[in-house]
This record gives C-alpha cells, structure tokens and sequence, in this order.
C-alpha cells in the first residue's frame, strides 16, 4: 500500500481507532495483521518470503541466547546466510546471471543458467537488513531473544516502516511494542502534522520534479547542457523530498499511535562535508552499514589505508544494497571516493585555506562548503537515477556542452520552456519553486529547534491558518495523475 | 480524544467547503468543454425518429458537420465525438445508451486507442453529465473514492490556477474554441471555425506498432449490442495529418489491416481516404477545419450513401 493512496487514507485513521479502543494485550495482533494486510496489497505471495525470515530469525535468536561459543556463530551465519540467501536470490540472481552471460559469451560460450521471471518483492532489503540487525544484536549481547513470535514478526513488519525503512535496531522498538501507549493529544498531533509535511515534500515537490525530470532522463541523448544540469539538480530535490518525505509519514504514522522511530533525515543538503551529508542522509542505512560493516572490518582500529579501503567497501556495498546494477555500484563508488578522496586530502586543503588566510567560519565560506557538497552529490545522483551505464556516461560527459550558447538563449521564452521548465510550462515550475522554497524555509527554521514545538505555541489562528493552507497544498499543488510510488520502494 | 475529534471535523469540513465552495463559486459548467456532453445526450435523447449517431473522438467534433449529412441524408444527426482520451469503453458506452431500433452508429475512433481512457477527463464529463459515471468504470469502491478525491482536487486546482482565459467565449469570436457552447445543437464544434488555425500543430506522438486484439473485441462486443438494439455499425477511420501519417506509417497500416480483417461490421471507408494535408488541420493533427472539414464531410455523406442506404 502507498502512503500517498486512499486506500490508506481509509486504512490509517481505522487501524490508529482500533488501535487506542482496543484492549492493550490484542494490540500486537491488530498491528501485525495491519501489517500483512499493507504488505499484501503489493503482492499477497510475497508475504511467505517474509514469513520465511522471520521464522529463521526468530528461532536463531533464541538458539544464539540460549547456546555459548561456536554455536552462537553458527545460528547467526545461519541467519545471516537465509537472510542475504533471500537477497541474492530475489534481488541479486538475475544481475548475476547477467554479467555472467557477458563473461561467457567474451568466451562464446552459452550461458545455461535461466533468469528468473520474477518481480523484486518490495523493501526487501529493508526489511532484511532490518532482520539482520536483529539476530547480530542478540549475538552481541546488545538484545535479549525475542520469545514472542508475533512480537518478534511486527518489528519486522511494523508497517510504518515495513517496505522503506527507517531500519530499526530491536533494541530501540521492540520494547515499545510492549509499552501501554495512551492517547495523547500533543503526541497524535505532532505525528499528524509531520505526516502532513511528509506528504507535502512527496505529492507536491518530488511527484511534479519527478515529472519535468522524467522528460530529459527518459531521452537523455536529446538534451546537452542545461536541461541536463536543470534535470540533475532537480532529481537531487526529488529523491531527497520523495524518501525523507516517506520517511516522515511513517515517522508521523508510528508517533500517532505511540512510537519513536529513529530520524532518518536532517536536512542532507546543508552539509558542508561529505561525511556530514552521510551523518544526515539516510541515516539508519548508514549507521547499520557503520555498526554492523565498517566495525566488523576493523573500523577505526586499522591502518590509515586499511581504513579508507574499508571506508570504500562500505559504500560499494551501499551501491549494491540499493539496487542489483552497475549504476548503483558506480554511485556508490562515486560517494566512496568522495569520503577517501576527502579524509586523505583534509590535511592539505585545511593548510591551503590557512595559508590563503581564508575564514573559515564565515556564512560565504560555509554556503561554498554546502554549494561544493551539493553538486558532488548531484553528480552521483546522475548513476543513481539513469536508466543505464550508458545513459549516465553520457549525461556526466555533457552536462556542460553548449553550455555557453544555451546561457546565451536565457532571455529566450522557447528556449526556457525547454531548458529550465524542462517540458512541463510555467505554472508547473512556479508551483515546485513555491513549494521548494516553503520547504527551505521550514528547513532554516528548524536549525537546532523544534519547528513543531514552536508552531504549537503560535496563537491558535496562526496555526490553523498553516493546516488549512499546508492541506490545501496537498490537495491542489500535489500531482495525482497516476499515484507516484516511493523511489525507495524497489529497494 | 473528544476534543480532537472535533478538531479534525472541524478542519475536514472547512476544507470540503473550500472545495465546494470553489467550485460553486467559480463555476465552469457553462464554458467547460466537456460539459458539452450533457447537450450532446439531451439532443440525442429528443430525437425520435431512427437516427445517425456520429461516435468517437474529437476528430469528430472538431471535423465533421452534421448538418450537411442531415440536410443531404434527410436523417436525423448527432454527433457524440467530444474526446478520444476518454476512451473506447467509456466511448462505446455512451454511444449505445443512445442506440435506438433503426439507428446507424458511425463509429471513429481515434488512431491513439486505449481501453480504458483517461480518468480525470471521464470524471469530468460525468461531473457535468452524472449518467456517464456509469461509464467512467470503477473496478471498485476504493477506485471509485481515490477517482472522485482526484478529480476533486485537480478539478479545483484548475478553476484556480487554470481558469479560463476567456471570459465569455463565443462561438463567432476569432480566439475561443473548446467550450461547450461552441457546439452546434447537432454535437459539431462551430467555435473554431472562425480562428486562424494554429501553428505548429500538437499532438504529433508516435503510435505503437500493437495488437489491438482486446480493443477489437470490445468493439465487436458493441456492435452486437447495437444490432440486439435493432441498429446497426458501420466503421469509419479517422481523419488524420499527413505528417501524423508519415511518422506512423508502419503502426497505422497495421492497424487497419487488423480494423479490416477483424471489425464485424461494414468499413465504409479507408485510412488513407481520412489523410489530409496538414494545412487542413486547426491545432492538431487531427482537428480539421475549414473547406478541409466540408470536403470530409461530403465524403462520407457520399459513403454512407454508398454503402448504408
């Protein structure tokens, strides 16, 4: 089920009632048959993929708690093998078989492996990595076994953050499924509004980008220089108000019926190093691929060099997490040179600055930080969101051919509508740059305070007067053509 | 809870009365294009006598006049051509609940066929004309409530962001021409008649190369409802830009071929007999006008002489 579809309009505010009317001990029930239900409405069959891992997991858990030495490492590789056995086979098979038919026919030989005809079960990787952190927390001592199958198969499952995260560490879930949560009026609320805020950065900013950007990447070969650059630019607002925008409803859905999910977002694009960018962007994938990748490798306690290999593995393997492609492997080694390239020169661009006499604390300096780190992530998105290596290539390799004419033609109206608008007229660009720049406004205000907490101190007008106009928003600004799917989804 | 409960009746209801309210207030029905689908059944619906209905896209409404075919035929016409995009199903629904015993359906419908047909503009047409929401075709009732919450919205949207340019648009002005009082009483658009034809022309996109073997048993489907109505099919291709033409050869004549071979019902004419120059055409490719749009219409009167009567 889509977030941003009425069917879950309908679902979210009968599950939330039955959820607060409902005797405490039947709760788990309702919200692990919620669950499967919001599962199911994508493809009911998938449901066994994910009742598979979970009975493995569940089971290893315990045996892990309840075994000593070698035992233990067995059930977690157990684990661990069903877990990414799962991936492989439903995610990462037929990429393999792929590149392994190019490696055979470079031999003329005939690949005799069949691919297989099946579709990507959706948020696999997800809810895998999120099973994982499970039985590797338990194996560590960090979490106790859960005993409780249907407890044990709603942290999985918990739909909120069931098909595009945040994954959740047992430790910070699991015992709130446990904990009796009340109705509470402030805390309904905030979930609501930040549920309202989500939807707006998805059918309002990333819907209509995801329109204009669609036109030039859909035929990247028919476009060099601006409409190029203006496409890329705007796939890097897309993705980032699609995902933290899903993010949010599932933040704002799981805080309506009392649960603290992690952050998964704050505010990305201000980041003024490449390290910074990954403290703040997709934060429960990084701190898992931290605490459960880059610690296993040794972490800080290796070689300067061993580190930054290590530092490089990491984000291969990020690229490859997020979808079974050259492309993705491409960006995720993009951002893994990025972050060496960045700690191993740090030295040597502080001392430049110093001896240029360049402040560093300076609102010019910092915006160049923000500006430099922007268009780095930018350009890796290119790998992320084109169709193929060869597409990519050919955007990263034009984004400034004639370039200097086209600045020329700024003055021309067709020129702009095809350039700038990419396609899509006037009044569609207006409604996203009103909307980017609502957004960018809500994100200054949210420097280092709670722009719900103060809203909630704003006179009552004031604040009725923002959820009208932020659900007018939604319903006339949004796109509803055909409802968008989350890009995260397919992950 | 109670407290809440009242607050979000409250802000739910301010926002369902800001919908309403636009759109009481702003009010479209009179200008709006597709509301012409309203004076299109109702005229239909007066005519008592075995008639000639004129089914399909805009190509129709826009490329025909029924008044010559009246006027040479001594036949009653209507002519239900308003939008292709609402697709064949919606299309041939409404055309049969018009079928009366000794009716002749012209059927044309546009080279960009598709089933099931655009939602928003369906939706729209019902708003205007509420019998056709039982051609919009709903697979359920969740479809039915996330259709009718989307149209609302973009439906508000418009007459905000969008509204028409026009004040008053008329049918003998130079500038207005899709507004539901450009049509004649007969369904023809007259409201173009008058502008200066557009250039370039839009709509040019290329046609897929496909098997309409679903879309042709559909129609199939239809003229048999037709005929157990005691009328009668007869198939019409199109009028088509001779650019439009060129860039989708391929596609087009194998859609005809599979029009020919499979339609149960007499093909009164050929594709290549609705290919006209592009100077023929007012803002698409298939929109005609001017002597153009009175050359095709004496053609097909000629055919369904020929071959109907």
């Amino acid at each position: 089920m889509l977030f941003n579809s009425i069917e879950f309009l309908l679902f979210f505010p009968i599950v939330t009632i039955l959820y607060f009317v409902l005797p405490y001990r039947f709760r788990w029930a309702l919200l692990l048959i919620a669950s499967c239900y919001f599962y199911m409405v994508f493809k009911p069959i998938y449901i066994l993929i994910l009742g598979f891992t979970i009975v493995i997991d569940y089971f290893a858990g315990i045996y892990i708690e309840q075994s000593e030495g070698e035992k233990r490492k067995f059930y977690l590789i157990l684990s661990l093998i069903a877990n990414i056995g799962v991936l492989a086979i439903f995610k990462y098979f037929n990429f393999l078989n792929l590149n392994f038919t190019w490696l055979l026919e470079g031999f003329d030989l005939k690949n005799p492996v069949p691919f297989l005809q099946i579709l990507l079960p959706i948020g696999l990787s997800f809810h895998t990595f999120q099973a994982m952190s499970y039985t590797i927390e338990v194996y560590r001592g960090n979490q106790k076994a859960e005993h409780h199958f249907g407890i044990y198969a709603l942290y999985v499952m918990f739909y909120p953050q069931l098909v595009a995260g945040p994954i959740e560490r047992p430790q910070n879930v699991i015992h709130q499924f446990y904990e009796k949560h009340n109705f509470d009026y402030k805390r309904v609320t905030d979930g609501l509004k930040l549920m309202a805020w989500g939807m707006f950065k998805k059918v309002v900013i990333a819907d209509r980008l995801a329109i204009m950007v669609e036109n030039v990447y859909k035929y990247p070969y028919n476009h060099t220089g601006m409409p190029l650059i203006v496409a890329t630019v705007f796939f890097s607002i897309q993705i980032f108000c699609d995902f933290s925008g899903y993010s949010d409803i599932a933040l704002g859905s799981a805080q309506v019926m009392g649960f603290k999910l992690m952050k998964n977002f704050d505010r990305p694009y201000f980041s003024k190093t490449m390290s910074e960018f990954w403290r703040r962007w997709h934060i429960s994938l990084s701190s898992w691929f931290k605490d459960y990748l880059y610690i296993s490798l040794g972490g800080n306690r290796v070689s300067k060099w061993r580190r930054e290999y290590n530092l490089f593995i990491v984000f291969l393997v990020s690229g490859i997490w997020h979808g079974a492609s050259w492309t993705f492997v491409i960006w995720g080694a993009i951002h893994g040179f990025y972050l060496v390239f960045g700690n191993l020169t740090v030295n040597f661009r502080n001392k430049i600055v110093n001896i240029i006499g360049i402040n560093k604390f300076t609102f010019s300096y910092k915006l160049i930080q923000i500006l430099i780190v922007f268009c780095l992530t930018s350009f890796a998105w290119i790998f992320f969101r084109a169709s193929n290596i060869q597409e990519a290539t050919y955007i990263a390799s034009h984004l400034f051919s004639g370039l200097g004419e086209q600045l020329q033609q700024l003055g021309n109206k067709e020129f702009i509508e095809k350039s700038i608008f990419l396609g899509k007229g006037v009044t569609n660009f207006a409604m996203v740059a009103f909307a980017i720049v609502v957004m960018e406004v809500v994100h200054l205000k949210q420097r280092g305070k709670s722009l719900r907490e103060s809203l909630s101190r704003s006179p009552l007008l004031v604040r009725w007067i923002l959820y009208y106009g932020i659900i007018l928003a939604i319903l006339f600004l949004g796109m509803y053509d055909q409802p968008a799917q989350f890009i995260y989804f397919q992950f | 809870m109670l407290n809440f409960i009242i607050k979000i009746t409250t802000l739910v209801t301010l926002i369902i009365s800001t919908i309403g309210g636009i759109i009481l207030i702003q009010d479209d029905s009179e200008k709006n294009y597709f509301a012409a689908i309203t004076d299109k059944h109702k005229y239909a619906q007066s005519i008592q006598k075995p008639k000639i209905i004129l089914a399909g896209g805009s190509s129709l409404a826009f490329g025909i006049s029924s008044d010559s075919i009246e006027n040479s035929l001594q036949r009653p016409v209507v002519n239900l051509g308003l939008y292709g995009g609402f697709g064949l199903d919606f299309i041939l629904q409404e055309t049969l609940s018009e079928v009366k015993k000794g009716d002749l359906v012209i059927l044309s419908t546009e080279y960009y066929l598709k089933k099931s047909g655009d939602d928003y503009s369906k939706q729209m047409a019902a708003f205007a004309y509420p019998p056709a929401y039982n051609y919009v075709g709903y697979v359920n009732f969740l479809d039915l409530l996330e259709k009718k919450a989307s149209f609302f919205s973009r439906y508000t949207r418009n007459l905000i962001f969008f509204p028409n340019r026009i004040k008053s648009p008329q049918v003998d002005d130079k500038i207005s021409d899709y507004f539901r009082k450009g049509f004649s009483q007969k369904g023809d658009l007259l409201a173009h008649l008058n502008n200066p034809p557009k250039r370039p022309l839009n709509d040019l996109a290329g046609i897929k190369s496909q098997n309409y073997s679903v879309e042709i048993r559909t129609i199939n489907e239809f003229i048999k409802e037709v005929r157990a109505k005691g009328g009668e099919v007869n198939w019409y291709f199109p009028c088509y830009s001779q650019t439009g033409y060129n860039m989708n050869k391929e596609a087009l004549n194998y859609y005809e071929k599979q029009m020919q071979k499979n339609i149960n019902c007499l093909k009164i004419n050929t594709l290549s007999d609705g290919i006209y120059p592009d100077d023929c055409f007012y803002d698409t490719h298939f929109h005609l006008f001017g002597n153009c749009r009175i050359e095709r219409t004496q053609k097909l009167i000629e055919t369904i002489k020929n071959h109907a009567f």
